[in-house]
Protein backbone atom coordinates (compact mmCIF):
# COMPACT_ATOMS: atom_id res chain seq x y z
CA UNK A 1 0.00 0.00 0.00
CA UNK A 2 2.55 2.05 0.88
CA UNK A 3 4.73 1.53 -2.28
CA UNK A 4 1.67 2.44 -3.70
CA UNK A 5 1.06 5.59 -2.72
CA UNK A 6 4.39 6.49 -2.74
CA UNK A 7 4.27 5.75 -7.00
CA UNK A 8 1.65 7.80 -7.25
CA UNK A 9 3.25 10.91 -5.63
CA UNK A 10 5.76 10.53 -7.62
CA UNK A 11 3.73 10.14 -10.72
CA UNK A 12 2.04 13.31 -9.69
CA UNK A 13 5.48 15.05 -9.11
CA UNK A 14 6.58 13.94 -12.49
CA UNK A 15 3.04 15.16 -13.75
CA UNK A 16 3.99 18.72 -11.88
CA UNK A 17 7.89 18.65 -12.88
CA UNK A 18 8.75 16.87 -15.98
CA UNK A 19 7.76 17.71 -19.52
CA UNK A 20 6.26 14.42 -21.62
CA UNK A 21 7.07 14.20 -24.98
CA UNK A 22 8.56 17.48 -25.75
CA UNK A 23 9.92 15.85 -29.24
CA UNK A 24 6.76 14.14 -29.99
CA UNK A 25 4.41 17.18 -29.99
CA UNK A 26 6.97 19.09 -31.40
CA UNK A 27 7.13 16.82 -34.70
CA UNK A 28 3.18 16.70 -34.57
CA UNK A 29 3.16 20.38 -34.57
CA UNK A 30 5.57 20.31 -37.60
CA UNK A 31 3.65 17.52 -39.20
CA UNK A 32 0.17 19.75 -38.60
CA UNK A 33 1.92 22.87 -39.83
CA UNK A 34 2.97 21.15 -43.23
CA UNK A 35 -0.23 19.66 -44.02
CA UNK A 36 -2.02 22.53 -43.24
CA UNK A 37 0.72 24.64 -45.64
CA UNK A 38 -0.60 22.06 -48.18
CA UNK A 39 -3.81 22.55 -48.08
CA UNK A 40 -3.38 26.13 -49.10
CA UNK A 41 -0.66 25.17 -51.65
CA UNK A 42 -2.30 22.25 -53.07
CA UNK A 43 -5.33 24.48 -54.08
CA UNK A 44 -3.99 28.06 -55.14
CA UNK A 45 -4.52 27.66 -58.69
CA UNK A 46 -7.82 26.42 -57.92
CA UNK A 47 -8.29 29.13 -55.21
CA UNK A 48 -10.76 31.31 -56.70
CA UNK A 49 -13.21 28.72 -57.95
CA UNK A 50 -13.12 26.98 -54.39
CA UNK A 51 -12.83 29.28 -52.38
CA UNK A 52 -13.50 33.36 -53.47
CA UNK A 53 -16.12 35.68 -53.31
CA UNK A 54 -16.91 34.70 -57.05
CA UNK A 55 -16.14 31.02 -56.61
CA UNK A 56 -18.64 28.31 -56.65
CA UNK A 57 -20.20 29.74 -53.37
CA UNK A 58 -20.58 32.90 -53.69
CA UNK A 59 -20.45 35.41 -51.02
CA UNK A 60 -23.52 36.46 -50.19
CA UNK A 61 -24.81 32.48 -49.56
CA UNK A 62 -21.68 31.84 -47.72
CA UNK A 63 -22.67 33.98 -45.35
CA UNK A 64 -25.89 32.76 -44.73
CA UNK A 65 -24.50 29.14 -44.69
CA UNK A 66 -22.04 29.99 -42.09
CA UNK A 67 -22.23 28.47 -38.82
CA UNK A 68 -19.60 29.91 -36.46
CA UNK A 69 -16.87 32.28 -37.81
CA UNK A 70 -14.81 32.55 -40.73
CA UNK A 71 -12.60 36.16 -41.39
CA UNK A 72 -13.75 34.81 -45.37
CA UNK A 73 -16.60 36.31 -44.58
CA UNK A 74 -15.62 39.92 -43.09
CA UNK A 75 -16.01 41.15 -46.48
CA UNK A 76 -16.30 40.41 -50.45
CA UNK A 77 -13.86 42.02 -51.47
CA UNK A 78 -11.33 40.01 -54.65
CA UNK A 79 -8.17 41.92 -53.08
CA UNK A 80 -9.29 40.97 -49.45
CA UNK A 81 -9.73 37.37 -50.11
CA UNK A 82 -6.28 37.03 -51.70
CA UNK A 83 -4.72 39.18 -48.98
CA UNK A 84 -6.31 36.53 -46.16
CA UNK A 85 -4.98 33.21 -48.61
CA UNK A 86 -1.40 34.36 -48.68
CA UNK A 87 -1.61 35.11 -45.24
CA UNK A 88 -2.97 31.75 -44.28
CA UNK A 89 0.30 30.22 -46.41
CA UNK A 90 2.75 32.07 -44.46
CA UNK A 91 1.45 31.35 -41.03
CA UNK A 92 0.88 27.70 -42.06
CA UNK A 93 4.70 28.23 -43.31
CA UNK A 94 5.77 29.54 -40.22
CA UNK A 95 4.15 26.90 -38.34
CA UNK A 96 6.19 24.22 -40.12
CA UNK A 97 9.20 25.98 -39.66
CA UNK A 98 8.74 26.73 -35.72
CA UNK A 99 8.93 30.33 -35.96
CA UNK A 100 6.62 32.51 -34.31
CA UNK A 101 6.12 30.29 -31.51
CA UNK A 102 2.39 29.76 -29.59
CA UNK A 103 0.99 32.98 -30.47
CA UNK A 104 1.95 32.03 -34.48
CA UNK A 105 0.34 28.26 -34.00
CA UNK A 106 -3.28 29.97 -32.82
CA UNK A 107 -3.25 32.23 -35.67
CA UNK A 108 -2.88 29.66 -38.02
CA UNK A 109 -5.60 27.55 -36.15
CA UNK A 110 -7.81 30.95 -36.83
CA UNK A 111 -7.25 31.40 -39.95
CA UNK A 112 -7.70 27.52 -41.29
CA UNK A 113 -10.57 27.34 -39.15
CA UNK A 114 -11.87 30.31 -41.61
CA UNK A 115 -10.47 28.58 -44.99
CA UNK A 116 -12.15 25.14 -43.84
CA UNK A 117 -15.30 27.01 -43.41
CA UNK A 118 -15.45 28.99 -46.19
CA UNK A 119 -16.28 25.64 -48.44
CA UNK A 120 -16.64 22.72 -45.87
CA UNK A 121 -17.94 20.25 -48.16
CA UNK A 122 -13.67 19.85 -49.28
CA UNK A 123 -13.01 18.80 -45.53
CA UNK A 124 -12.60 15.67 -44.31
CA UNK A 125 -11.16 13.21 -40.74
CA UNK A 126 -7.87 14.82 -41.00
CA UNK A 127 -8.96 18.54 -41.36
CA UNK A 128 -11.34 17.55 -38.65
CA UNK A 129 -8.96 16.06 -35.97
CA UNK A 130 -6.45 18.89 -37.05
CA UNK A 131 -8.86 21.96 -35.89
CA UNK A 132 -9.73 19.49 -32.49
CA UNK A 133 -6.11 19.05 -32.07
CA UNK A 134 -4.18 22.23 -32.83
CA UNK A 135 -5.52 24.28 -29.33
CA UNK A 136 -4.30 21.36 -27.18
CA UNK A 137 -1.44 22.30 -28.89
CA UNK A 138 -1.29 25.48 -27.66
CA UNK A 139 -0.71 24.11 -24.01
CA UNK A 140 2.11 22.72 -24.95
CA UNK A 141 5.70 23.28 -25.29
CA UNK A 142 5.71 21.86 -28.85
CA UNK A 143 7.86 24.40 -30.73
CA UNK A 144 11.11 23.30 -28.24
CA UNK A 145 12.23 21.43 -31.20
CA UNK A 146 12.39 21.22 -34.94
CA UNK A 147 12.20 24.84 -34.98
CA UNK A 148 14.20 27.86 -36.10
CA UNK A 149 15.94 29.45 -33.41
CA UNK A 150 14.90 32.81 -32.75
CA UNK A 151 15.35 33.58 -28.73
CA UNK A 152 12.33 36.29 -29.22
CA UNK A 153 9.94 33.76 -27.75
CA UNK A 154 12.86 32.51 -24.32
CA UNK A 155 13.55 36.40 -23.91
CA UNK A 156 9.56 36.73 -23.58
CA UNK A 157 8.83 34.15 -21.35
CA UNK A 158 12.01 35.17 -18.66
CA UNK A 159 9.67 38.35 -18.13
CA UNK A 160 7.15 36.39 -16.40
CA UNK A 161 6.90 36.06 -12.35
CA UNK A 162 8.25 32.51 -11.56
CA UNK A 163 4.97 30.72 -10.36
CA UNK A 164 3.44 31.59 -13.80
CA UNK A 165 5.68 29.93 -15.68
CA UNK A 166 5.89 26.67 -13.30
CA UNK A 167 2.56 26.34 -14.35
CA UNK A 168 4.12 25.40 -17.93
CA UNK A 169 4.74 21.94 -17.07
CA UNK A 170 1.13 20.35 -16.10
CA UNK A 171 -0.03 22.07 -18.92
CA UNK A 172 2.31 20.94 -21.36
CA UNK A 173 1.58 17.20 -20.02
CA UNK A 174 -2.37 18.36 -19.93
CA UNK A 175 -2.09 19.60 -23.58
CA UNK A 176 -0.21 16.06 -24.47
CA UNK A 177 -2.69 13.85 -22.64
CA UNK A 178 -5.18 15.64 -24.77
CA UNK A 179 -3.83 14.59 -27.81
CA UNK A 180 -3.33 11.23 -27.03
CA UNK A 181 -6.82 10.81 -25.34
CA UNK A 182 -8.18 12.67 -28.66
CA UNK A 183 -6.51 10.09 -30.96
CA UNK A 184 -7.37 6.67 -29.05
CA UNK A 185 -10.88 8.48 -29.36
CA UNK A 186 -10.59 8.51 -33.06
CA UNK A 187 -9.09 4.90 -33.49
CA UNK A 188 -11.97 3.08 -30.82
CA UNK A 189 -15.19 5.02 -32.53
CA UNK A 190 -14.14 4.75 -36.39
CA UNK A 191 -13.45 0.68 -35.02
CA UNK A 192 -16.28 0.20 -33.08
CA UNK A 193 -18.55 1.61 -36.16
CA UNK A 194 -16.76 -0.74 -38.27
CA UNK A 195 -17.89 -3.67 -36.12
CA UNK A 196 -21.41 -3.01 -36.64
CA UNK A 197 -21.42 -2.61 -40.22
CA UNK A 198 -22.30 -6.35 -42.01
CA UNK A 199 -19.73 -5.85 -44.80
CA UNK A 200 -17.10 -5.43 -42.01
CA UNK A 201 -18.00 -8.32 -40.38
CA UNK A 202 -18.29 -10.77 -43.25
CA UNK A 203 -14.43 -9.29 -43.80
CA UNK A 204 -15.38 -7.83 -47.88
CA UNK A 205 -15.72 -4.20 -46.40
CA UNK A 206 -12.10 -3.05 -48.11
CA UNK A 207 -12.93 -4.63 -51.60
CA UNK A 208 -16.21 -2.45 -51.84
CA UNK A 209 -13.65 0.68 -50.61
CA UNK A 210 -10.88 0.33 -52.83
CA UNK A 211 -13.41 -0.15 -56.23
CA UNK A 212 -14.85 3.28 -55.82
CA UNK A 213 -13.41 5.68 -58.42
CA UNK A 214 -13.13 8.56 -55.44
CA UNK A 215 -10.91 6.49 -53.65
CA UNK A 216 -9.42 4.32 -56.29
CA UNK A 217 -6.08 4.29 -57.60
CA UNK A 218 -6.05 2.73 -61.16
CA UNK A 219 -3.38 -0.16 -61.81
CA UNK A 220 -2.73 -0.20 -58.31
CA UNK A 221 -6.04 -0.67 -55.92
CA UNK A 222 -7.04 -4.07 -58.07
CA UNK A 223 -3.87 -6.26 -56.83
CA UNK A 224 -5.86 -5.81 -53.64
CA UNK A 225 -9.36 -6.32 -54.27
CA UNK A 226 -8.93 -9.08 -56.94
CA UNK A 227 -6.85 -10.69 -53.95
CA UNK A 228 -9.57 -12.80 -51.57
CA UNK A 229 -6.52 -13.06 -48.97
CA UNK A 230 -5.77 -9.68 -48.99
CA UNK A 231 -9.48 -8.44 -48.62
CA UNK A 232 -10.19 -10.44 -45.72
CA UNK A 233 -7.17 -9.95 -43.76
CA UNK A 234 -6.98 -6.02 -44.72
CA UNK A 235 -10.03 -5.92 -43.10
CA UNK A 236 -10.58 -7.81 -40.23
CA UNK A 237 -6.53 -6.42 -39.54
CA UNK A 238 -8.07 -2.75 -39.91
CA UNK A 239 -10.99 -3.26 -37.46
CA UNK A 240 -8.81 -5.40 -34.81
CA UNK A 241 -6.08 -2.62 -35.00
CA UNK A 242 -8.46 0.49 -34.55
CA UNK A 243 -10.29 -1.17 -31.51
CA UNK A 244 -7.21 -2.00 -29.98
CA UNK A 245 -4.76 0.44 -30.84
CA UNK A 246 -5.34 2.26 -27.01
CA UNK A 247 -4.41 -1.15 -25.36
CA UNK A 248 -1.38 -0.86 -27.36
CA UNK A 249 -0.46 2.59 -26.05
CA UNK A 250 -1.69 1.69 -22.11
CA UNK A 251 1.27 -0.78 -22.34
CA UNK A 252 4.52 0.77 -22.66
CA UNK A 253 6.23 -2.08 -24.42
CA UNK A 254 3.93 -1.79 -26.99
CA UNK A 255 3.57 1.63 -27.63
CA UNK A 256 5.92 2.29 -30.51
CA UNK A 257 4.92 -0.76 -32.25
CA UNK A 258 1.22 -0.06 -32.03
CA UNK A 259 2.46 3.84 -33.33
CA UNK A 260 4.42 2.20 -36.22
CA UNK A 261 1.84 0.15 -37.07
CA UNK A 262 -0.75 3.27 -37.20
CA UNK A 263 2.17 4.73 -39.63
CA UNK A 264 2.06 1.95 -41.51
CA UNK A 265 -1.32 1.57 -41.90
CA UNK A 266 -2.09 5.43 -42.63
CA UNK A 267 0.79 5.65 -45.46
CA UNK A 268 -0.83 2.91 -47.47
CA UNK A 269 -4.40 4.66 -47.06
CA UNK A 270 -2.21 7.99 -48.63
CA UNK A 271 -1.12 5.28 -51.21
CA UNK A 272 -4.22 3.57 -52.49
CA UNK A 273 -6.79 5.92 -51.45
CA UNK A 274 -4.90 9.19 -52.27
CA UNK A 275 -6.09 10.80 -48.38
CA UNK A 276 -2.68 12.18 -48.04
CA UNK A 277 -4.19 15.34 -45.59
CA UNK A 278 -5.61 12.64 -43.58
CA UNK A 279 -3.10 9.99 -43.56
CA UNK A 280 -0.29 12.44 -42.59
CA UNK A 281 -2.38 14.40 -39.71
CA UNK A 282 -3.41 10.67 -38.39
CA UNK A 283 0.32 10.29 -38.31
CA UNK A 284 1.07 13.97 -36.55
CA UNK A 285 -0.17 12.79 -34.05
CA UNK A 286 0.85 8.92 -33.35
CA UNK A 287 3.90 11.21 -32.88
CA UNK A 288 3.35 11.74 -29.46
CA UNK A 289 3.63 7.83 -28.92
CA UNK A 290 7.17 8.17 -30.31
CA UNK A 291 8.69 10.92 -28.74
CA UNK A 292 11.46 8.39 -27.41
CA UNK A 293 11.84 6.96 -30.52
CA UNK A 294 12.41 10.61 -32.28
CA UNK A 295 14.50 11.35 -29.54
CA UNK A 296 16.94 8.73 -30.48
CA UNK A 297 16.46 9.03 -34.04
CA UNK A 298 17.13 12.80 -33.72
CA UNK A 299 20.84 12.00 -31.59
CA UNK A 300 21.75 9.22 -34.46
CA UNK A 301 21.06 12.08 -37.44
CA UNK A 302 23.75 14.52 -35.53
CA UNK A 303 25.99 12.31 -34.98
CA UNK A 304 26.14 11.82 -38.92
CA UNK A 305 25.85 15.10 -39.82
CA UNK A 306 28.69 17.60 -40.86
CA UNK A 307 30.27 19.20 -37.97
CA UNK A 308 29.31 22.64 -38.17
CA UNK A 309 26.09 21.69 -38.57
CA UNK A 310 25.81 19.77 -35.46
CA UNK A 311 27.48 22.47 -33.70
CA UNK A 312 24.80 24.73 -35.14
CA UNK A 313 21.78 22.47 -33.75
CA UNK A 314 23.21 21.70 -30.48
CA UNK A 315 23.13 24.84 -29.37
CA UNK A 316 19.37 24.73 -28.95
CA UNK A 317 18.11 21.15 -28.73
CA UNK A 318 20.81 18.51 -27.46
CA UNK A 319 20.85 19.78 -23.84
CA UNK A 320 17.44 19.61 -23.01
CA UNK A 321 17.02 16.14 -25.10
CA UNK A 322 19.35 14.38 -23.51
CA UNK A 323 17.85 13.28 -20.24
CA UNK A 324 15.10 12.03 -21.43
CA UNK A 325 16.76 9.83 -24.28
CA UNK A 326 18.66 8.52 -21.17
CA UNK A 327 15.52 7.27 -19.33
CA UNK A 328 15.65 3.78 -18.84
CA UNK A 329 12.66 3.07 -20.88
CA UNK A 330 12.71 5.28 -23.94
CA UNK A 331 8.76 5.25 -25.43
CA UNK A 332 7.98 6.73 -21.80
CA UNK A 333 8.05 9.90 -23.06
CA UNK A 334 4.63 9.82 -22.40
CA UNK A 335 4.45 7.62 -19.56
CA UNK A 336 2.00 10.48 -17.60
CA UNK A 337 -0.45 10.25 -21.20
CA UNK A 338 -0.81 6.46 -20.06
CA UNK A 339 -2.28 7.04 -17.27
CA UNK A 340 -5.99 6.23 -16.41
CA UNK A 341 -8.41 9.23 -16.32
CA UNK B 1 -13.31 14.70 -23.76
CA UNK B 2 -16.03 12.48 -22.26
CA UNK B 3 -18.39 14.81 -24.01
CA UNK B 4 -16.73 14.21 -27.38
CA UNK B 5 -16.43 10.86 -26.31
CA UNK B 6 -20.31 10.87 -26.23
CA UNK B 7 -21.15 12.92 -29.05
CA UNK B 8 -19.05 10.17 -30.92
CA UNK B 9 -21.11 7.05 -29.32
CA UNK B 10 -23.33 4.91 -31.27
CA UNK B 11 -27.37 5.58 -30.59
CA UNK B 12 -28.01 4.97 -27.35
CA UNK B 13 -30.42 5.61 -25.05
CA UNK B 14 -28.00 8.05 -23.09
CA UNK B 15 -27.32 9.71 -25.90
CA UNK B 16 -30.79 10.52 -26.78
CA UNK B 17 -31.43 12.54 -23.35
CA UNK B 18 -27.74 14.18 -23.46
CA UNK B 19 -26.67 14.18 -27.25
CA UNK B 20 -28.45 17.75 -28.04
CA UNK B 21 -26.84 19.31 -25.43
CA UNK B 22 -23.47 17.75 -25.41
CA UNK B 23 -23.41 18.53 -29.27
CA UNK B 24 -24.39 21.96 -28.44
CA UNK B 25 -21.82 22.58 -26.41
CA UNK B 26 -18.67 21.09 -28.61
CA UNK B 27 -20.37 22.72 -32.07
CA UNK B 28 -19.09 23.86 -34.00
CA UNK B 29 -14.96 24.29 -32.58
CA UNK B 30 -14.78 20.79 -31.14
CA UNK B 31 -17.46 18.73 -33.01
CA UNK B 32 -16.36 15.59 -35.01
CA UNK B 33 -17.04 12.87 -36.90
CA UNK B 34 -15.21 9.54 -36.80
CA UNK B 35 -17.47 6.78 -38.64
CA UNK B 36 -15.00 7.20 -41.68
CA UNK B 37 -16.16 3.98 -44.12
CA UNK B 38 -18.62 2.48 -41.55
CA UNK B 39 -20.98 1.22 -40.48
CA UNK B 40 -21.43 0.72 -44.08
CA UNK B 41 -18.39 1.12 -46.66
CA UNK B 42 -19.07 3.11 -50.01
CA UNK B 43 -19.71 0.36 -52.34
CA UNK B 44 -21.05 2.85 -55.02
CA UNK B 45 -20.03 5.26 -56.79
CA UNK B 46 -21.71 8.34 -57.84
CA UNK B 47 -21.45 11.72 -59.80
CA UNK B 48 -24.01 14.13 -61.57
CA UNK B 49 -25.31 14.20 -65.24
CA UNK B 50 -26.47 17.78 -66.54
CA UNK B 51 -28.34 19.17 -69.49
CA UNK B 52 -29.38 22.49 -70.73
CA UNK B 53 -32.28 24.40 -72.26
CA UNK B 54 -30.91 27.06 -74.52
CA UNK B 55 -32.14 30.34 -75.39
CA UNK B 56 -34.41 29.13 -77.92
CA UNK B 57 -36.24 26.37 -76.01
CA UNK B 58 -34.05 23.47 -77.12
CA UNK B 59 -32.63 20.58 -74.38
CA UNK B 60 -28.89 19.90 -75.19
CA UNK B 61 -27.64 16.35 -74.49
CA UNK B 62 -26.74 15.19 -70.68
CA UNK B 63 -23.21 16.73 -70.27
CA UNK B 64 -21.20 14.09 -67.72
CA UNK B 65 -20.06 16.61 -64.81
CA UNK B 66 -18.39 14.29 -62.02
CA UNK B 67 -15.85 12.11 -64.20
CA UNK B 68 -13.07 15.11 -64.88
CA UNK B 69 -12.57 16.20 -60.89
CA UNK B 70 -12.45 11.86 -60.19
CA UNK B 71 -9.50 11.65 -63.24
CA UNK B 72 -8.38 14.74 -61.19
CA UNK B 73 -8.43 12.70 -57.82
CA UNK B 74 -6.67 10.03 -59.35
CA UNK B 75 -4.24 11.42 -61.17
CA UNK B 76 -2.08 12.59 -57.94
CA UNK B 77 -0.80 10.72 -54.53
CA UNK B 78 0.45 13.54 -53.24
CA UNK B 79 -2.61 16.17 -51.78
CA UNK B 80 -4.46 15.39 -54.71
CA UNK B 81 -7.33 17.85 -55.82
CA UNK B 82 -9.94 17.67 -53.79
CA UNK B 83 -12.72 19.12 -56.33
CA UNK B 84 -14.49 16.18 -56.75
CA UNK B 85 -15.78 16.63 -53.02
CA UNK B 86 -18.00 19.52 -54.09
CA UNK B 87 -20.14 16.89 -55.90
CA UNK B 88 -19.77 14.14 -53.32
CA UNK B 89 -20.31 16.59 -50.12
CA UNK B 90 -23.74 17.81 -52.23
CA UNK B 91 -25.02 14.57 -52.83
CA UNK B 92 -24.46 13.38 -49.00
CA UNK B 93 -25.96 16.18 -48.12
CA UNK B 94 -28.96 15.07 -50.11
CA UNK B 95 -28.73 10.85 -49.23
CA UNK B 96 -28.08 10.75 -45.34
CA UNK B 97 -30.47 11.53 -43.25
CA UNK B 98 -30.34 11.57 -38.86
CA UNK B 99 -29.80 8.09 -37.62
CA UNK B 100 -32.54 8.74 -35.29
CA UNK B 101 -34.96 9.53 -38.46
CA UNK B 102 -33.14 7.04 -40.19
CA UNK B 103 -34.29 3.84 -38.11
CA UNK B 104 -38.02 5.31 -38.18
CA UNK B 105 -38.34 4.94 -41.60
CA UNK B 106 -36.94 2.03 -42.22
CA UNK B 107 -39.09 0.21 -39.57
CA UNK B 108 -41.22 1.85 -41.42
CA UNK B 109 -40.43 -0.21 -44.60
CA UNK B 110 -40.24 -3.37 -42.51
CA UNK B 111 -43.74 -2.88 -41.21
CA UNK B 112 -45.09 -1.74 -45.04
CA UNK B 113 -46.51 1.72 -43.02
CA UNK B 114 -46.84 4.53 -45.01
CA UNK B 115 -42.91 6.49 -44.56
CA UNK B 116 -41.90 9.81 -42.67
CA UNK B 117 -42.32 12.55 -45.47
CA UNK B 118 -38.88 14.95 -45.97
CA UNK B 119 -38.90 17.10 -43.29
CA UNK B 120 -38.97 20.79 -43.54
CA UNK B 121 -34.90 20.89 -42.66
CA UNK B 122 -34.30 18.15 -44.64
CA UNK B 123 -36.46 19.40 -47.92
CA UNK B 124 -34.48 22.70 -46.94
CA UNK B 125 -30.89 20.65 -47.27
CA UNK B 126 -31.62 19.06 -50.30
CA UNK B 127 -32.82 22.67 -51.92
CA UNK B 128 -29.44 24.43 -51.21
CA UNK B 129 -27.66 21.30 -52.61
CA UNK B 130 -29.45 20.77 -56.22
CA UNK B 131 -28.89 25.02 -56.20
CA UNK B 132 -25.12 24.58 -55.16
CA UNK B 133 -24.75 21.17 -57.61
CA UNK B 134 -26.57 23.18 -60.85
CA UNK B 135 -23.98 25.98 -60.24
CA UNK B 136 -20.87 23.80 -60.25
CA UNK B 137 -22.86 22.23 -63.54
CA UNK B 138 -23.40 25.07 -64.71
CA UNK B 139 -19.77 26.11 -64.62
CA UNK B 140 -18.39 23.03 -65.92
CA UNK B 141 -20.33 23.18 -69.23
CA UNK B 142 -19.26 27.09 -70.33
CA UNK B 143 -19.71 26.47 -74.42
CA UNK B 144 -23.27 24.72 -73.93
CA UNK B 145 -25.53 26.86 -75.90
CA UNK B 146 -23.56 29.00 -77.03
CA UNK B 147 -22.60 30.54 -73.93
CA UNK B 148 -25.85 31.41 -73.01
CA UNK B 149 -27.91 28.60 -71.52
CA UNK B 150 -30.79 29.65 -70.00
CA UNK B 151 -32.12 26.85 -67.82
CA UNK B 152 -29.91 23.52 -66.16
CA UNK B 153 -30.80 20.23 -64.95
CA UNK B 154 -29.17 17.46 -62.67
CA UNK B 155 -28.79 13.94 -62.67
CA UNK B 156 -28.17 12.11 -60.08
CA UNK B 157 -27.09 8.67 -60.50
CA UNK B 158 -25.84 5.88 -58.01
CA UNK B 159 -23.48 3.53 -59.69
CA UNK B 160 -23.91 -0.02 -57.35
CA UNK B 161 -20.98 -2.07 -58.32
CA UNK B 162 -21.53 -5.56 -58.58
CA UNK B 163 -21.21 -7.51 -54.98
CA UNK B 164 -18.08 -9.65 -53.74
CA UNK B 165 -20.44 -13.01 -54.39
CA UNK B 166 -20.11 -11.52 -58.41
CA UNK B 167 -16.25 -11.13 -58.29
CA UNK B 168 -15.63 -14.06 -60.76
CA UNK B 169 -18.64 -12.78 -62.97
CA UNK B 170 -16.73 -10.94 -65.99
CA UNK B 171 -20.70 -10.55 -67.28
CA UNK B 172 -21.88 -8.61 -63.92
CA UNK B 173 -23.06 -5.31 -63.88
CA UNK B 174 -23.88 -2.88 -61.31
CA UNK B 175 -27.38 -1.37 -60.79
CA UNK B 176 -27.49 2.11 -61.76
CA UNK B 177 -30.41 4.39 -60.16
CA UNK B 178 -31.33 7.66 -61.11
CA UNK B 179 -32.78 10.92 -60.18
CA UNK B 180 -33.81 14.11 -61.81
CA UNK B 181 -33.52 17.28 -59.90
CA UNK B 182 -35.92 20.28 -60.96
CA UNK B 183 -34.85 22.59 -63.70
CA UNK B 184 -32.82 25.57 -61.99
CA UNK B 185 -32.98 29.19 -63.62
CA UNK B 186 -29.50 30.18 -64.93
CA UNK B 187 -29.90 33.68 -63.70
CA UNK B 188 -30.32 32.29 -60.21
CA UNK B 189 -27.37 30.44 -60.74
CA UNK B 190 -24.75 33.12 -61.00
Amino acid sequence: MRDLLKNATARLDSWSTDYAAVTGVSGTRLLLGFVGLMYYVGQYQERNYLFGPDGVLPHEEFTAQLTGFSLYALSASPWYFQLLYHLGIAVALAVTLGVGGRPGLALHWVLLWSVYQRQPGLLDGGDNLAYVVIPFLLLTRCYDRFALPTGLANRLVQRLPGRLRALSVPFHNLGVLMVAVQICLVYVVSGLYKVMGEEWQDGTALFYIMRVAEFELPGWSNLVYENDLLVVLGTYGTVAFLVYFPLGVLVPALRPWAAVASICFHLSIAFFMGLTGFALTMIACDLVFLSGALDRALLWARGRLPRTWAAGAADTAVPAALPEAERPSGESGTRTAAKPV
Amino acid sequence: MAMAALSQAPLSPAKLVYGDPVAEYLDPYFSQNWQLFAPTPVSDNRGILARATCADGSVTQYYDVSTRAVEKAQDSRFFPSREVRIVSAHLQNITNSEEIVRRIRQRQTNDKKPMLPPLPYERATEAEAVKGLSRYAYDQMPTVCNGKAAKVQVRMYVDQLPPWSKRHDPSAEGKVLVKDFAWQKARDLR
